[in-house]
C-alpha cells in the first residue's frame, strides 16, 4: 500500500504548531490550516503561446526564484503548458515549442484547455505525491491560471495565488483576478507575494525532503 | 439512443456579440442549444440567504432576474434544453471540503449553520430552492452542485452529450465565481458558450464588469457576450427552414 494522501486537507491538521502561514497573505493567513510544510506543496507554473507571454516579462525572474526556492525546500514544481482548446471537429494539436519554459520543473504537463485539470492526470499526480497546497503562477493570470486555480478549489486543494509570479493581459483584469479570489472571505483561496513566499521556503526548510530521485 | 435527433429543429443566429458574432459556427439550433441557469437560488439572491448572510447588496445579484425571465420564457418557446443548476452540500457536510467550510464560518456565514432560510447551503433546505421568478418547470434538468464549477462532481457533461448539445447560452450568478467557472470549463470542453450580459451579476460591480471582459480577451477567450434582446431577436427571427 501506497502512501496516498489525496487532496482533502486533514481537518486540523498542525493546529499544534499554529505558526506555518505566509505573511501578509490576503484575504487570510494562508494555508488555512496554519500547517504550512513544502512536502504538502506543488507549484503549478503556467505557460501558453496561445497568444504567449513575452520571455522578457518582468515576472520570469521571479518565477524562476519561487521555483528553485520550492523545489529546494522539497515542493513539487510543475511546468503547465495550456492551450486554447480545440473547437469541435478540428484536430488535436501537439505542445507548441514556443512557449517559455521554467528551467526547474520537475516535470512537464500539457493542458488541452485553460483548466489543468481537465483531460489530464493532474489530480493523480498532486494525490499521489501527497500534495494538497498549491501555488499557482505564470501566464496568463485571467486564463490558465485562474481557470485551474478555480478547479483546484472545487477539489479542495487549498490554493495559494503568487500575484508578482503572475503574467496578466492588463492591470485592469489583474486587479479583478485578485479581487475575485479575494471576496467572501478568499472563495477560491488566497493571494500572497513571492518575498513572502521565500521567506516561509526559508524557515520551514528543514522539514522537507529532495524530490530529485523520484521526479527526475 | 439520442433524444437529440428531434424531426423539426429550427436554425438561429448569429447573434450580435462581442467579440465575434455568436456562435463562430454562425447558427445554432434549438436541438442542440442549452440556456443555462447558474445557481439562481435564495443563498444567493434571495433575503435570509448566504449572500445576504454576508453582508453584500442584493440588488447586485439579483439585477438580472427579470431579464433571465424573458429569456427563459422564449428558450422555452423554442425549444432549447433548459438546465438549472444549485450550490449546496449534503445535510452532513461530507461533500464539503474543510477550507471551504472553515473559510465560510471565519466570515461569519458557515455553511450547515441555521439563518433564516434554513441551513446555509444544505440540500433541501428554503435557501437551497431556486426562486420563483426562474423556478424550474417539470422536465427541465436540474444539476446540483458542490462546487462553484457546474462540471465537477456532476452529471452535466453527460447529459449535455446525451442530449447532443453543442451550444450554451448562460445566465446566472454570480458572474465572476459560478458562472465564470462553469462557463470556462464548458469552453474547455469544446461547447461553444455565449453569456447574457444582463442576465448576471455579482457581488462587486468592478468584478462583474472585468468577469465579462475576460470573456471577450484574446478574441474571446471563453467565448463571447450579449445583451440579452440580441438573443431574443435572433430567436424571433429564424435563420433557416426547419432543419
Amino acid at each position: 500500500m501506497t502512501t496516498n494522501l489525496g487532496a482533502r486537507p486533514v481537518p486540523g491538521a498542525g493546529a499544534l504548531s499554529g505558526t506555518a502561514v505566509l505573511a501578509h497573505s490576503t484575504p487570510y493567513p494562508w494555508p488555512y490550516d496554519a500547517a504550512f510544510a513544502a512536502a504538502r506543496t506543488a507549484l503549478l507554473i503556467f505557460t501558453t503561446a496561445d497568444p504567449g507571454p513575452s520571455s522578457a516579462d518582468r515576472s520570469w525572474p521571479v518565477i524562476e526564484a519561487v521555483a528553485a526556492a520550492t523545489a529546494r525546500g522539497g515542493g513539487l514544481v510543475i511546468d503547465i503548458e495550456s492551450r486554447r482548446p480545440p473547437r469541435r471537429g478540428s484536430m488535436p494539436r501537439g505542445a507548441s515549442s514556443s512557449a517559455p519554459r521554467v528551467g526547474t520543473a520537475h516535470y512537464q504537463l500539457e493542458s488541452p484547455g485553460w483548466d489543468a485539470f481537465y483531460s489530464t492526470a493532474l489530480d493523480l499526480q498532486l494525490r499521489t505525491a501527497g500534495r494538497d497546497l498549491l501555488l499557482l503562477a505564470g501566464a496568463w493570470l485571467e486564463v490558465g491560471v485562474h481557470s485551474t486555480m478555480r478547479s483546484a478549489n472545487d477539489r479542495g486543494y487549498e490554493c495559494l495565488l503568487v500575484l508578482d509570479a503572475c503574467i496578466s493581459g492588463s492591470e485592469l483584469t489583474a486587479a479583478a483576478a485578485r479581487s475575485s479570489i479575494e471576496m467572501s472571505g478568499g472563495i477560491f483561496g488566497a493571494v500572497g507575494t513571492s518575498q513572502d513566499l521565500l521567506g516561509l521556503l526559508g524557515t520551514t526548510q528543514s522539514s522537507s525532503r529532495s524530490l530529485t530521485s523520484e521526479f527526475s | 439512443m439520442k433524444p437529440s435527433v428531434i424531426a423539426s429543429s429550427t436554425s438561429f443566429g448569429p447573434v450580435e456579440a462581442q467579440p465575434y458574432a455568436w456562435p463562430y459556427d454562425q447558427t445554432f439550433d434549438a436541438a442542440t442549444t442549452a440556456l443555462i441557469l447558474i445557481d439562481w437560488q435564495v443563498d444567493f439572491c434571495g433575503p435570509g440567504g448566504y449572500v445576504d448572510a454576508m453582508g453584500y447588496d442584493l440588488n447586485l445579484t439579483r439585477a438580472g432576474l427579470e431579464p433571465t425571465a424573458r429569456v427563459l420564457a422564449a428558450a422555452r418557446e423554442a425549444g432549447l434544453l433548459i438546465v438549472h443548476t444549485r450550490e449546496g452540500h449534503r445535510p452532513d457536510l461530507a461533500d464539503c471540503p474543510p477550507n471551504k467550510l472553515w473559510r465560510s464560518q471565519r466570515i461569519g456565514a458557515g455553511i450547515g449553520d441555521s439563518g433564516p432560510c434554513g441551513r446555509i447551503l444544505v440540500r433541501g433546505e428554503p435557501g437551497w430552492e431556486i426562486v420563483a421568478e426562474v423556478a424550474p418547470i417539470d422536465g427541465e434538468l436540474i444539476i446540483d452542485k458542490p462546487g462553484k464549477g457546474a462540471f465537477y462532481a456532476t452529471d452535466l457533461d453527460l447529459l449535455l452529450r446525451t442530449h447532443g448539445i453543442k451550444h450554451l447560452v448562460f445566465t446566472g450568478i454570480t458572474t465572476d465565481v459560478c458562472v465564470h467557472t462553469t462557463m470556462r470549463d464548458a469552453n474547455d470542453r469544446g461547447y461553444e458558450c455565449l453569456l447574457l450580459s444582463d442576465c448576471t451579476g455579482a457581488t462587486d460591480v468592478g468584478n462583474y464588469q472585468a468577469a465579462l471582459h475576460m470573456v471577450t480577451m484574446q478574441g474571446g477567450v471563453f467565448g463571447a457576450i450579449a445583451p440579452s434582446v440580441n438573443l431574443l431577436s435572433a430567436l424571433k427571427a429564424s435563420a433557416g427552414e426547419p432543419s
